[in-house]
């Protein structure tokens, strides 16, 4: 199909981006799943195509500058023009003071979470700013607007916030758009292990939020495509909460008697 | 058809709230439109109706507590529970300074654009909770995100978008969501004939806009439309901005040398 969107999704093999990738692809798009995950990105990419829809897989480590040079150079000269980036490529952290955090650990979430998301849009700007047509949609979080006792995850994703206020600014003349989703806790696999370990509880999780339920992948993804698609021409720069009402209902319930 | 959403939409006799309304029959839900433009509201129902739609019309002040809770009452009678309530009746202020601009003035706008939400909020809101179902959009603005020189309206949008926020945490337990909507510069054409008496500019609008464009009406119902459909489910408490980068380019326009 001549008229197809392009929409290379980072982290797409699992998660929220898996999440992502399917509704675009349920949506008509030809799909790139860029991740290092291959086993996952093969059996996202197996119920892509049991839907009926269309995608590949190209292996990336976004924390690898020259791959994701090489990623974009590739996609586009195998398959044209990308229309949609969804960089949601990312880490979590465990909870702990800052001190009892590694540097290690600092550095590897640094490196993905704001350094990829960083050289995945310095990629593909130029591109969509000559062409004078694209979006961008950046995962951000909860954690991104409230604090967290997540030292290292949580200004990563602040940081995610303000890239893509600058970026919309930036990048606006060029009719690029440029906006974000901040999910809360948001049941992936990585949430999953951590459930199934009691680390984490699910109904403390859920009794979190103002509507009690669980965030899931596909809630995130409706909200990435209606931002994505042409009905939000007029959207840039925003954050979309995606969490049940998260936000509102913590200050809420805690107003004191 | 037995299972068709019941959408009330304030101030929709024209302007976005029209729009709107046309959106949401467009998607097969059945639109009552309260004004008090009586003269306006029946003629666009009947447009609405001559092109297969089906709507209604209820002379509705929102300034009026007498009014508000006569006219939800009569629309559940007559139509059955309301689904989606989307608070869009307002009026504009203009340009001038504290000392300027007279207290009765200020009193109107806040009437208006602030207590006639509450006022509606205060009517729907029981009726939603006791049914475990319902969504309420309101339209804020985004001069109740940032300051801009109108010290009646600005401040009353603001307080749109706090009150949005406590009813989506009030409500989230009863499964109602609450979110509004904060449109930017939206060519409407009230904003026409300003242009026209050459009291506005478009020109200004639309440079400190990052798309370098005004939000059109149409942008502004779609952004309803999907935060109050089933798609949205997981979003509550949000404030959307539909103002074509406006927020964005205003800090990034006017970094110093």
């Amino acid at each position: 199909m001549a008229d197809q969107r392009i929409t290379v999704v980072t982290g797409g093999a699992s998660g929220i981006g898996r999440g992502a990738a399917m509704r675009q692809a349920g949506g008509g798009d030809l799909v790139v799943i860029a991740d290092i995950n291959q086993a996952d990105a093969e059996s996202t990419l197996a119920d892509i195509v049991a839907d009926g829809g269309q995608a590949v897989f190209k292996p990336c480590d976004v924390a690898d500058d020259a791959q994701v040079s090489e990623l974009f150079e590739a996609i586009e000269q195998d398959h044209g023009p990308i229309d949609v980036l969804i960089n949601s490529a990312g880490l979590l952290q465990n909870p702990m003071p800052i001190e009892e955090t590694t540097m290690d650990d600092y550095d590897r979430v640094h490196a993905v979470n704001v350094r990829g998301l960083y050289v995945c849009c310095r990629e593909i700007t130029p591109r969509m700013r000559e062409r004078r047509r694209g979006v961008i949609l950046n995962i951000a979080s909860n954690t991104s607007l409230r604090a967290f006792p997540l030292p290292t995850y949580g200004p990563g994703k602040s940081a995610v916030m303000a890239l893509t206020e600058i970026l919309a600014a930036e990048l606006g003349p060029y009719y690029v758009r440029v906006n974000a989703v901040a999910p809360t806790a948001c049941l992936t696999p990585p949430l999953q292990a951590r459930i199934d370990a009691g680390e984490r509880d699910y109904d403390m999780i859920v009794a979190n939020n103002a509507i009690p339920r669980m965030l899931l992948p596909e809630d995130v993804a409706e909200g990435i495509f209606f931002l994505c698609s042409d009905r939000a021409k007029a959207i840039t720069g925003v954050t979309l909460p995606v969490d049940y009402g998260w936000q509102v209902w913590l200050s809420y319930r805690a107003y004191p008697s | 058809m037995a299972d068709q959403r019941l959408t009330v939409i304030t101030g929709a006799a024209r302007g976005i709230g029209e729009t709107t309304a046309r959106r949401f029959v467009k998607g097969d839900d059945k639109v009552v439109i309260g004004d008090v433009l009586d003269d306006v509201g029946p003629e666009t129902v009947a447009t609405i109706e001559a092109a297969g739609g089906s709507a209604a019309y209820y002379t509705l002040d929102v300034t009026d507590e007498t009014s508000v809770n006569g006219f939800i009452d009569q629309v559940e009678q007559d139509h059955g529970p309301i689904d989606v309530f989307i608070n869009n009746a307002g009026i504009m202020q203009d340009g001038l300074t504290i000392e300027e601009f007279p207290m009765a003035d200020h009193d109107r706008v806040w009437n208006v654009d602030y207590r006639g939400v509450y006022l509606c909020c205060r009517a729907v809101v029981p009726r939603m909770k006791a049914r475990k179902q319902g969504v309420i959009g309101n339209v804020a603005s985004l001069f109740g995100i940032r300051p801009y020189a109108v010290t009646a309206y600005s401040p009353a949008k603001t307080a749109v978008i706090a009150l949005t926020q406590i009813l989506a945490a009030e409500c989230g337990p009863y499964n109602v969501r609450v979110n509004s909507v904060s449109p930017g510069y939206v060519h409407t054409p009230q904003m026409q004939d300003r242009f026209d008496q050459g009291i506005r500019k478009m020109d200004t609008m639309v440079k400190d806009a990052a798309l370098g464009c005004m939000t059109e009406m149409q942008d502004v119902a779609e952004a309803f439309w999907f935060l109050c459909s089933d798609r949205a489910k997981a979003i509550t408490g949000t404030n959307l901005p539909v103002d074509c980068g406006v927020l964005v380019a205003t800090p990034y326009n006017a970094y110093p040398k």
